[in-house]
């Protein structure tokens, strides 16, 4: 009966998850591919706390919270560089950045 | 004071004086005091060795060695130095320092117009020459000889090279080195098979059962006997030192140096350590017999061919230098025939004549400013002192009777001869070559002392005059013992342990007497060619001669060996940057060659990455079930 | 070894922090206050020489039966077995003692440095810091961080400092010349770095595969563990490639030349002189003492390179015509006679291993300090251009020879003492590796008297070297200092000698267990 619920959380965060993949892909949009790595994060922060609740300990929790402070941070950089990319570039598409090709 | 303790001050004295000299530059570079530290170095060291002789002689000293430890392993010793003290290394200690320090005063004068500075480094080198020798003569064992041995090689270089400006000095300098050093890996390397053999670097009869043993043990069959490869090694060293054919190369170049150094180098110091060698080793030399025919027969050789040469050269000091070849052909001969007695009689007499013929020749080059003979002639009116002593050294040379060289030559011969007879016919050639030479020795020494002192007098020998009186002590001391020292024969023998019955008073033998003949049959020949107007002649006729032994075979062979190295090494050099380094270097240009492709794969682009992180996690998720299904 | 750990002051920490510290404190001087620089790295290179040649001579007095001394113990992660444990027996005094020699003279040799002084001070003291640590560290973990301590400031130090050559583009790899610039520092420093990171990476990985089958860092209990064969069998060599490429190791060596002629003169001299012997004694106190079984299983093959390097070493040195190059394959020749003495497994031709390592660090420091002298003057290398230099560097002139008497092994000099108990021991075990021994010692006397023949006697100095000067100032200090020790230690070996020879046979023990086993 517990097995069958936590599988419910991981379908969701499955779901999730690909989705979150699924906007890196094909969105062009830096804001948008900075919200699906959101998604793709959270997505991964759902599962842990599922895993937490369905066995013993707090662990999960706690390393739910760091991710999330984590997230938090990451998005701050994300912005940053979202924001000089449209003052170098003038556009926020991503593919108009490839200055780092070989 | 004791034996050691006397022969340790004999042979520190000069020690001190040279690292005193070495440290305190501005001493060294005083034109008094450092020639004068030397001079008192060595005269300590001659009243020492005296001193010490004395006491062999009257027997109030036993053999005393005493040594001290040198290298260890494992706790054990490997090696030691030390003293030792007996009839053989007081005579020899006595002819050094007394030549030695004959050389250093005839020096004073002979060099001084010579910069200061290099005055002071020339008798630095000198002390230090001295000490090295020294330090050989009390060697208790071969490692120490062979430390000193080495000294001695190098002070040679040193002396040899004092003009070093001039490139033919540098370049004389080296070839000595090199040839000496070459001969000397034959000593190297006997020592280690030696220490292999018997666990320490001694000479005495332990050594030889030992290395005897070693030939007759079984397990291990040697393709070579230990005691014949042992000797065989240390002869081919003594060959490079003592100037044998065909390492004698280096001696006749070495005349570049001052004279002084010559005299030095050819008397007592650096090629007396190889006859001395085989004199401090005799029994491992003794026990193997073939190494002692070779001996015989290199001795041979070179006494004939030096001999032959010395009739050819038109510089007095290289007739000298061929002649010292000579005699020491001499030597290693008498001492192949066994005659130790013999070999080691002649290294004593042919120390003083020899140094008192090369000061004589300084002093006369001093005065005329040349070596060519041809420039010389007359000098007899100007120079009557330095005429007689070089008469009386050339007289010694030639083996007149009474004269030293007339004596252990005599040795020499009688042991070849007796040797030859016993019979051991291979000794036949040496014998009679030896023989011969003492017809061309005194041919070739007529021959220079008429040329120079006497004929038509040269537009230089108006203005020569003899030098100073440090010039002209040393000759005259140096003259004594050339005339006397074949007279206390016996004592000698006594003294080194080497006494025969059959050596009396004066010694003389029929061989001598034969030989005397072909010492008169020489001096008339000179003295027919001199008297037909100069030997030009003789020398034209006789150079093809020489050019087929000096150019043709040896310094060519030489010089081919050398260039032949050259280019291996070039190889060698060529194939280490562009083959071993080409390799290291082709590694690293690969690196970037695949740095230039792959990089060619960062687009750049974001999302390309994103494929790719997408992409590799479809495939290891797909890798990861691939291996559950073939595990399940 | 451990019993007596942590009595009285932790002397080895001592010597190994102080330069570090005067490193640190270099931090703080302003970088014009170039007294106060040079005053800085003095005090601390002298001070550490000070207190190893005070370690060597208490190590003489209080062990004369061999043994470890001042021995200090703290454990860092036990749960590995790795501890911070230093030690010092004979053979690590008088590494010290070299260590401490070479580094005190070559500060001296620096204070011609003019540019960026300070920088290189620190990096210099830092290596330093490394080498000593090398010498006395017990614990593998340890001892490879001050390997690499040692290791890595030579890349900024060629890079920055050095001096660059010109190799011409030849042979069948003409176009990988043409790619890299051979023979430039920033090429020297690379090659030289990367060429050692590979031979570490072999070491890590042996001491790796050590440390966790024995379960300790700590060479006693490795040595004690008795590791199994398979493992000795690869371990070894891979121990003695990866060491050995810092020893100059045919066919690894090819940095050397090129990293000594680029190198800075106190670099080249410390470089050649203490950290070439670090992989020797890694070779030696690693890779031999603690896998015996690999260590005789390869020996031949040991002695039989180290006797290609004798030999091709002296030939290469024979071909060059560029100074630093000449010392610098003198090194790969002399460095061969230490692997030689190693490879024979006898307490002789240990013996002369070690003290080959000191002789030889301080007649090649000599060489470069003299090398240095003339290169600051003349700006050039290429030794045909030179000549009759004996006129105007007399003291040049007599510390070139003395080093290069060392060299070829004249008695009375250091060098004879190693060469001579390494051919001793090689007899022994191959004569024909003695007899290559000293036919490379002859070879060298040909190069060797040749340069010198060459630079300083026969006409000259050419015109535009005429007015050059001798050392003069602080520049006399390392060829006096470095030529007294190859003259006292070679005309009385004994002091030095007893030391290691005390040393040498408790590191022979397992061997000779191991030839037993392997004779079975």
């Amino acid at each position: 009966m517990i097995a069958g619920d936590l599988r419910v959380f991981l379908t969701v965060s499955a779901v999730m998850f690909c989705i979150g993949v699924y906007g890196i892909l094909s969105r062009r949009n830096a804001i948008g591919v900075l919200l699906c790595l959101e998604l793709m994060a959270n997505a991964v922060n759902l599962n842990l706390v599922a895993f937490a609740r369905f066995s013993t300990g707090t662990m999960g929790q706690v390393f739910t919270l760091f991710a999330i402070a984590l997230t938090v941070a990451e998005v701050v950089v994300g912005m940053a560089l979202v924001i000089l990319l449209q003052r170098t570039h003038r556009d926020i598409r991503l593919d108009v950045a490839e200055e780092m090709r070989g | 004071m004791n034996a050691v303790e006397l022969a340790a001050l004999t042979v520190l004295a000069p020690l001190v004086v040279a690292v005193f000299l070495i440290v305190a530059a501005p001493v060294r570079r005083n034109g008094v005091l450092a020639p004068g530290l030397s001079v008192l170095g060595s005269l300590v060291s001659l009243v020492g060795a005296g001193a010490l002789l004395l006491r062999q002689i009257f027997g109030l000293d036993p053999d005393l060695t005493v040594e001290r430890q040198w290298l260890v392993a494992g706790g054990e010793t490997v090696a030691r130095v030390g003293i030792t003290v007996d009839g053989t290394s007081a005579a020899m200690l006595a002819v050094v320092t007394f030549v030695a320090a004959m050389v250093q005063i005839f020096s004073l004068g002979y060099l001084s117009d010579e910069p200061e500075e290099d005055r002071g480094r020339y008798f630095t080198w000198q002390s230090l020459f001295l000490f090295s020798m020294l330090g050989l003569v009390v060697s208790p064992n071969l490692l120490q000889l062979f430390a000193c041995w080495e000294l001695v090689g190098l002070c040679s270089y040193l002396l040899i090279g004092y003009w070093w400006r001039k490139p033919s000095a540098a370049k004389a300098a080296v070839k000595a080195f090199w040839v000496t050093k070459f001969a000397d890996m034959g000593l190297l390397i006997g020592l280690v098979l030696l220490y292999y053999h018997t666990g320490a670097f001694e000479w005495g009869p332990g050594a030889v059962e030992q290395l005897a043993a070693a030939g007759s043990d079984p397990e291990k069959t040697p393709w070579v006997l230990p005691s014949v490869a042992v000797a065989g090694l240390m002869f081919f060293a003594v060959m490079g030192k003592s100037a044998q054919f065909p390492l004698h190369v280096w001696l006749p170049d070495a005349m570049e140096g001052p004279t002084p150094v010559s005299a030095l180098l050819h008397a007592a110091t650096m090629v007396a350590a190889g006859v001395y060698l085989i004199v401090r080793a005799w029994p491992l030399f003794e026990a193997a017999p073939v190494v002692l025919n070779t001996m015989a027969i290199v001795g041979g050789l070179t006494a004939l061919l030096a001999a032959c040469m010395a009739i050819i050269q038109t510089d007095i000091k290289r007739v000298l230098a061929y002649s010292t070849a000579s005699q020491l052909g001499y030597m290693i001969a008498a001492l192949g025939a066994g005659s130790v007695l013999g070999g080691f009689f002649h290294l004593t007499t042919h120390a003083f004549f020899k140094a008192l013929l090369f000061l004589s020749a300084g002093s006369v080059i001093h005065a005329v400013h040349t070596n060519e003979l041809s420039e010389m002639g007359g000098l007899w009116k100007p120079m009557k002192l330095t005429a007689l002593a070089f008469g009386v050294g050339a007289a010694a040379l030639a083996g007149l009777p009474l004269m030293s060289g007339f004596t252990s030559k005599d040795l020499v011969l009688e042991g070849l001869y007796k040797a030859a007879s016993a019979p051991q016919p291979v000794l036949w050639f040496p014998f009679l070559a030896c023989l011969f030479t003492v017809g061309l020795t005194s041919f070739y020494m007529s021959r220079v002392f008429l040329r120079a002192f006497f004929g038509k007098s040269s537009r230089r020998a108006y203005r020569a005059h003899e030098g100073g009186w440090s010039m002209r002590v040393p000759m005259m001391l140096l003259a004594v013992p050339a005339v006397a020292a074949g007279w206390p024969v016996a004592t000698f023998a006594q003294t080194t342990g080497l006494f025969e019955p059959h050596i009396g008073l004066l010694h003389f033998t029929p061989v001598g007497g034969i030989a005397l003949g072909f010492s008169v049959v020489g001096f008339a020949v000179a003295l027919m060619v001199h008297a037909s107007g100069g030997s030009g002649g003789m020398v034209s006729a006789l150079s093809p001669l020489g050019d087929l032994i000096r150019l043709s075979l040896v310094d060519r062979a030489y010089d081919l060996a050398y260039r032949q190295a050259l280019n291996i090494a070039a190889g060698v050099g060529w194939f280490d940057r562009y083959m071993v380094d080409g390799v290291v270097n082709a590694i690293g240009a690969l690196t970037l060659l695949l740095g230039r492709w792959s990089r060619h794969l960062q687009t750049g682009r974001v999302g390309d990455y994103v494929y790719a992180v997408v992409g590799g996690l479809v495939l290891l998720a797909a890798w990861s079930q691939m291996i559950s299904w073939v595990v399940l | 070894m451990l019993e007596a750990a942590n009595q009285g002051f932790p002397i080895l920490s001592a010597i190994v922090i102080t330069p570090l510290l005067a490193a640190v404190g270099l931090l703080f001087v302003p970088d014009d206050q170039r007294s106060v620089v040079r005053g800085v790295s003095l005090a601390g290179s002298a001070l550490s020489a000070l207190a190893s040649a005070w370690l060597a001579w208490r190590y003489l007095v209080e062990a004369p039966q061999g043994g470890w001394l001042f021995v200090e113990h703290h454990e860092l992660v036990p749960a590995l077995g790795i501890s911070y444990t230093m030690a010092c027996d004979g053979w690590s005094a008088s590494l010290l003692l070299l260590t401490g020699i070479i580094i005190f003279a070559g500060t001296w040799a620096s204070f011609s440095l003019e540019e960026r002084a300070r920088e290189f001070f620190i990096f210099l003291l830092v290596l330093v810091a490394g080498v000593y640590g090398v010498f006395v560290a017990q614990d593998l973990f340890v001892f490879f961080l001050f390997y690499e301590i040692a290791v890595l400031p030579m890349f900024l130090l060629i890079g920055i400092w050095g001096s660059s050559g010109k190799v011409a583009a030849a042979g069948p790899f003409a176009r990988a010349f043409r790619m890299l610039d051979v023979g430039g520092r920033e090429y020297a420093a690379m090659k030289l770095t990367l060429m050692l990171l590979v031979g570490s990476a072999l070491i890590l990985a042996s001491f790796l595969a050590m440390a966790l089958t024995a379960g300790s860092f700590l060479m006693d209990d490795i040595g004690n563990a008795a590791l199994p064969f398979w493992l000795q069998w690869f371990a070894f060599p891979a121990l003695w490639v990866g060491f050995g490429t810092l020893a100059g190791l045919w066919p690894f060596h090819t940095w050397s030349p090129d990293g000594h002629a680029a190198a800075p003169t106190a670099v080249s001299m410390l470089h050649a002189g203490v950290l070439m012997k670090l992989g020797a004694f890694g070779v030696m106190r690693v890779g031999m003492v603690l896998l015996p079984d690999g260590a005789t299983h390869w020996a031949f093959v040991v002695g039989s390179v180290a006797c290609v390097n004798i030999f091709y070493g002296a030939m290469s040195a024979m071909s060059q015509q560029d100074l630093k190059y000449i010392v610098a394959y003198s090194s790969v020749s002399h460095m061969g006679v230490v692997m030689l003495g190693a490879a024979t497994l006898t307490v002789t031709g240990w013996n002369g291993a070690i003290y080959q390592m000191f002789a030889h660090g301080v007649m090649t420091g000599l060489f470069f300090a003299l090398v240095g002298v003339l290169y600051d003057r003349t700006h050039d290398r290429w030794v045909p251009r030179m000549g009759g230099f004996a006129r105007i560097m007399p003291m040049v002139t007599v510390g070139f020879v003395v080093a290069g008497l060392s060299s070829l092994g004249m008695p009375g000099t250091a060098g004879f003492v190693s060469e001579f108990l390494v051919f001793l021991g090689a007899w022994e075990v191959r004569p024909w590796w003695a007899v290559i021994g000293v036919i490379g010692a002859f070879v060298t006397s040909i190069y060797v008297m040749k340069a010198v023949r060459a630079i300083f006697f026969g006409d000259g100095p050419p015109e535009r070297f005429a007015s050059l000067t001798d050392a003069t100032g602080t520049e006399r200090v390392a060829p006096w200092v470095l030529g007294l020790c190859l003259v006292v230690f070679g005309a009385w070996p004994k002091f030095l000698l007893d030391m290691i020879d005390a040393t040498t046979p408790g590191y022979l023990v397992p061997i000779f267990e191991a030839m037993a086993r392997g004779a079975q």
